[in-house]
């Protein structure tokens, strides 16, 4: 389960960026911003002008656990994971 | 028919048919080659330096969000849809201070102050430029729903709409019809009379009003207000607008107009959630739906949970019988919950909740003492509640006023120390617990009658009810309650349901016992917008509505042949299409649609079907539609609407925002003429709705458009004429100058610093500042107005207090139980961020997020069925019929469905997400001039669940409705499931 806080600090990737020499980006994704809308794709798609049915960037939803008695405290979680073609 | 059609090569095609038109149009056709090379470079983005780029902000039109855009024009060519950086819902900007300049933000075309914009709103881009479009007017060339037409002109359109005459006489069985044209029928001032009405017995003293008023507008969505109102109830001059708020959420911005004491169309109450602590969300999508979309997921997610000063501590609880991804994120952390609570069952949660905070003393006992603003005011509270008034035991169970205790004038009576005493004339605390008795009668207070409303059901039997495990009200309650900012909020999940009014009140009243309404990190309602005015000599309108909204039953007989809608400020829709065919309570002559599809959105849709192709009951009806959408389907005249990237007008913004808003509305592409400003669209052939109306009221001679429409002197020929005018008044001055900053900015914008937002000046705490001022205000927990106004199928009196209930037919009687037995399942619906209820699955942009849905049921079900996901399996409800439209119809009532297995659903539920399976706009042939017209499977896909709603007992044909604010019951259809 991720922890709240697990995410990177302005502080972090000030430094980060702040490193001198060659630099190699990485797509940071908070996951726990992530609320599976699905803009992203159509943010990619609208900047690059793909057909109708190919999407470069893509959400997955996973689903964890298992609900079927109301009686008892649901353990359900769902997860949203925004797949970029990183590109 | 190849429907991937790439804008560049559909501007090819338009660009075609403007030259062959020779029309001069101010967009260019782009070279495959040039667009290549900027693919290229930059993907679709224009390069600043190199390109011409132009960016104009608007509005968006994908939801009713209402959050600003910016488009990035390259060449007449509209490339990409962003946010505008200028308006609140689309940027956080309050630490910037003023931004009433451009040159406030950096947010040119590569700026570094870029706004958010959702998956609709992006997709935009698509809807412009989208081959289903319609591109001329038409006029159907077989029977009503045929799929035939043929292009006609303006003039031919405008005119035979206008004066009617034997309009479809080459048609078999028509040939006799005569049809009444709009000109005589809107003209006609005579009263309603035997002629028009079989039901004149039950018309109040004053009649049904005149002639006209049998000319009914329906609009699904309209941003074009204040022009469409003016046409309607001004020029025209009925009261039949039409809205759609019945199936949406027009009990919410009702009881929360009433309870919290706003004025009308301020739209609604959410929290604040940057200085909330503890968030139940009750029946509200939020990160998936509500108003606006992105803006609230974002404060949620970044103020609640990230940023505000209670970020650690936040915690949010989601009541809802779907694990909403807002519940996905609630319990990401571990830190939030998920209720999955049955549907319809709201109330008993609420009451629950009420029962258990005024039992273990949760409630601010100071607050709901203060019996008047002077008291409150000493106090430092900014409102005060009706807690301590005293109402009748006996009905109709008004509050107790001055006169009839024998004290004086006063509208309210309160007890000090038991001595009953002018409210007005209390000076600090009046009895909050108590009773008396004056004359023999009985008296109780608001928060007594409260108290023994809630304690008439156990928290272990409303538990039951609500089939979730044992003590979790308590618990929930007890949280909420010694949270320090706790807010619990609603959207359409408790108020649409027959018991939605009462609902709605309750959870007002959960947040009134713990003080937060209009605190900082509250429950903070309303957004009083900026606004403009156009003046001119108008008609009023008058007498009854065709579904009888805020109108009281006078009628000769005790009760009503069908439901009259007192205490409903919108209008109750699905009841006109239920009472049209019977010609209640006056017979209709004529029927526009106006960016409308009743026949897809409306619940039990058999019904809207039914009436629309009853030539008798609607003689004339006619579309305002960019789509051929299934209501414009079966009409008899579609005109081509422009879409909203190439309109004029406005929009507001709804309470999260803080700060006062009017964002404009323009088009981002087409150009206007410089002389006249008459508008060309980049489909030359289509027209802004704006000019339409203002074209059919100048060829009717109605007042208020046309030669000194707007008074003398001022001329509204045009929807420029009427919004440069409307510019100009108020809260505007400059009209739509191209170098104000209101059309730079795409529109005015409240200075968003925090110190603004919010007012430290009274005692007892913070509180939001409000858009546009709010008055310092009373509270009403009681209703006397629903007590006062008696259900018109039974001749009783509405309950003043939110009760024990979960279905009800119209006579506010239970479903008979024995349906459950053969029907076990319930129906539930909800939606997905990347779709509107109806008009987004024709955007081949947004169809393939989720190429189709699934009727989607629990693991549990799924076991006992024996399906799991893929299988199909067959669904009816008590009152489901064959349409001839659905593709999954078997007849006799059943409907195949594909199922989807998953725990994010209770069991017991039959859920279909919303927006799929069109069978209109796209989704199927229709042809024109013989002629194929463009269509693709793809937006059909998916299943739908309108056919599935079960009807009111009583009534038979229409959805069952909340009697007091109109809402349909949109979950919690008994359903029987079969596997296939």
């Amino acid at each position: 389960m991720p922890e709240r806080g697990a995410f990177i600090s302005d502080e972090t990737l000030q430094a980060s960026m702040a490193k001198k020499g060659p630099k190699q980006y990485t797509l940071w994704v908070d996951l726990e911003y992530c609320v599976g809308c699905s803009a992203c794709t159509m943010a990619c798609k609208a900047e690059n002008n793909t057909p109708v049915g190919v999407d470069y960037n893509r959400v997955v939803e996973i689903e964890v656990g298992e609900f079927k008695d109301p009686k008892e405290k649901p353990e359900v979680r769902v997860y949203f994971v925004p797949m970029p073609c990183m590109h | 028919m190849n429907t991937e059609i790439k804008r560049r090569t559909f501007l090819k095609i338009s660009a075609a048919a403007v030259a062959a038109a020779a029309v001069v149009s101010n967009f260019k056709d782009a070279e495959a080659a040039e667009w290549k090379k900027q693919i290229g470079k930059s993907g679709s983005q224009p390069d600043p330096v190199d390109e011409e780029v132009k960016i104009v902000r608007s509005v968006c039109l994908m939801c009713h969000g209402g959050c600003g855009i910016q488009a990035k024009v390259v060449n007449g060519e509209l490339a990409r849809l962003t946010g505008n950086p200028y308006h609140p819902n689309t940027y956080d900007y309050t630490a910037k201070g003023d931004i009433v300049e451009e040159s406030d933000l950096d947010a040119g075309p590569a700026g570094k102050d870029v706004g958010s914009l959702c998956p609709k709103g992006q997709a935009g881009v698509y809807a412009l430029y989208s081959p289903f479009r319609l591109q001329h007017p038409l006029k159907r060339v077989g029977p009503r729903g045929s799929g035939k037409w043929k292009t006609i002109s303006w003039e031919q359109a405008i005119k035979e709409i206008c004066h009617g005459g034997y309009l479809f006489k080459n048609l078999p069985g028509e040939e006799n019809r005569k049809v009444e044209g709009l000109k005589s029928i809107v003209n006609n001032n005579d009263p309603i009379g035997k002629e028009d009405s079989d039901y004149l017995d039950e018309a109040p003293p004053g009649g049904y009003g005149p002639k006209r008023n049998q000319f009914v507008w329906a609009h699904g969505r309209n941003e074009q207000s204040p022009l469409t109102p003016r046409f309607v109830n001004e020029s025209i001059g009925v009261p039949n607008m039409l809205n759609h708020c019945s199936r949406c959420a027009g009990t919410f911005y009702n009881v929360v107009e009433d309870v919290l004491n706003l004025p009308p169309y301020e739209i609604g109450a959410y929290c604040d959630y940057e200085y909330c602590d503890y968030l139940i969300s009750l029946g509200s999508n939020i990160t998936q739906a509500d108003y606006p979309m992105q803006t609230r997921a974002r404060y949620l997610q970044k103020f609640g949970k990230r940023v505000g000063p209670y970020a650690r501590e936040f915690k949010h609880v989601v009541v809802d019988p779907r694990f909403s991804n807002g519940a996905a994120k609630a319990t990401h952390s571990g830190a939030g919950e998920w209720v999955p609570i049955k549907p319809t069952t709201d109330a008993y949660f609420l009451l629950g909740m009420i029962r258990w905070i005024i039992e273990n003393n949760g409630y601010k006992k100071e607050y709901l003492s203060l019996p008047n603003e002077r008291a409150a005011k000493k106090k430092g509270y900014r409102n005060w509640t009706d807690m301590t008034y005293l109402v009748s035991t006996k009905e109709p169970k008004t509050y107790l006023a001055g006169k009839e205790a024998g004290l004086g004038q006063s509208d309210f009576v309160v007890l000090v120390n038991g001595k009953p005493k002018m409210f007005q004339e209390v000076d600090g605390s009046a009895d909050l617990d108590a009773a008396v008795v004056i004359n023999g009668a009985e008296y109780k207070t608001v928060f007594r009658m409260l108290k023994e409303r809630a304690q008439e059901v156990t928290l272990g039997e409303g538990e039951a009810v609500c089939d979730i495990p044992s003590g979790t009200i308590a618990r929930i309650a007890k949280e909420f309650s010694s949270a320090k900012h706790p807010v619990i909020e609603m959207f359409r999940g408790p108020v649409q349901q027959t018991n939605g009014y009462w609902n709605g009140q309750a959870l007002c009243i959960v947040n009134i016992l713990v003080d937060n309404v209009d605190r900082k990190g509250g429950f903070t309602p309303g957004h009083a917008a900026y606004k403009g005015d156009v003046k001119g000599n108008l008609r009023k309108a008058g007498g009854v509505s065709v579904c009888r909204h805020k109108s009281k039953y006078q009628g000769k007989n005790a009760t009503a042949t069908r439901p009259w809608y007192p205490l409903a400020r919108r209008t109750v829709t699905p009841e006109f299409f239920g009472s049209v065919r019977m010609g209640y309570p006056y017979k209709i002559k004529a029927y526009l649609n106006y960016y409308n599809n009743p026949v897809f959105t409306m619940p039990h849709n058999a019904t809207v079907i039914d009436a629309l192709l009853d030539l008798k009951a609607m003689p004339l009806t006619f579309s305002i539609d960019a789509y051929m959408g299934e209501t414009s389907a079966l009409c008899d005249y579609v005109l081509p609407d422009t879409e909203y990237l190439e309109r004029l007008g406005g929009f507001k913004t709804y309470p999260p925002v803080k700060t006062r808003v009017w964002a404009l509305r323009q088009p981002v592409v087409g150009s206007f003429d410089p002389k006249s400003h008459n508008y060309r669209a980049i489909r030359p052939d289509t027209k802004m709705a704006d000019d339409m109306l203002i074209d059919i009221a100048k060829e009717c001679g109605l007042p208020g458009f046309g030669k000194d429409g707007g008074g003398p002197g001022i001329n509204i020929n045009n929807s420029w004429d009427y919004w440069n005018e409307y510019y100009k008044h108020y809260d505007f001055k400059e009209g739509l100058d191209p170098k104000s900053s209101f059309v730079k900015l795409g529109g005015k914008f409240e200075n968003p610093a925090p110190s603004k937002q919010y007012t430290n000046a009274y005692s007892s705490g913070d509180y939001v500042t409000f858009p546009g001022g709010r008055p310092v205000r009373a509270l009403y927990v009681y209703q006397q107005s629903t007590a006062l106004n008696k259900n018109s199928m039974t001749g009783k009196y509405f309950d003043g207090l939110p009760q024990y209930r979960t279905i009800i037919d119209c006579k506010e009687q239970p479903l008979d139980p024995a349906i459950w037995k053969e029907y076990p399942f319930q129906l539930h619906t909800w939606k997905d961020a990347f779709h509107t209820q109806s008009r987004t699955m024709n955007n081949l942009w947004l169809a393939s997020i989720k190429p189709q849905n699934y009727a989607e049921i629990n693991p549990l079900d799924a076991g006992r069925l024996g399906v799991k996901t893929g299988d199909w399996v067959k669904a009816k409800s008590p009152s489901s019929r064959h349409i001839h439209l659905y593709h999954n119809s078997m007849g006799d009532g059943w409907y195949k469905f594909q199922v989807r297995v998953t725990s994010r659903i209770r069991p017991g539920l039959f859920s279909i997400c919303q927006s799929y399976a069109r069978f209109g706009a796209g989704a199927r042939k229709w042809y024109a001039n013989g002629k194929e017209q463009p269509h693709d499977e793809r937006v059909g896909a998916g299943f739908h669940i309108n056919p599935l709603y079960m009807t009111d007992p009583v009534l038979k044909n229409v959805i069952m409705i909340d009697p007091v604010g109109g809402g349909t019951q949109s979950n919690g259809t008994p359903i029987r499931l079969e596997r296939l």
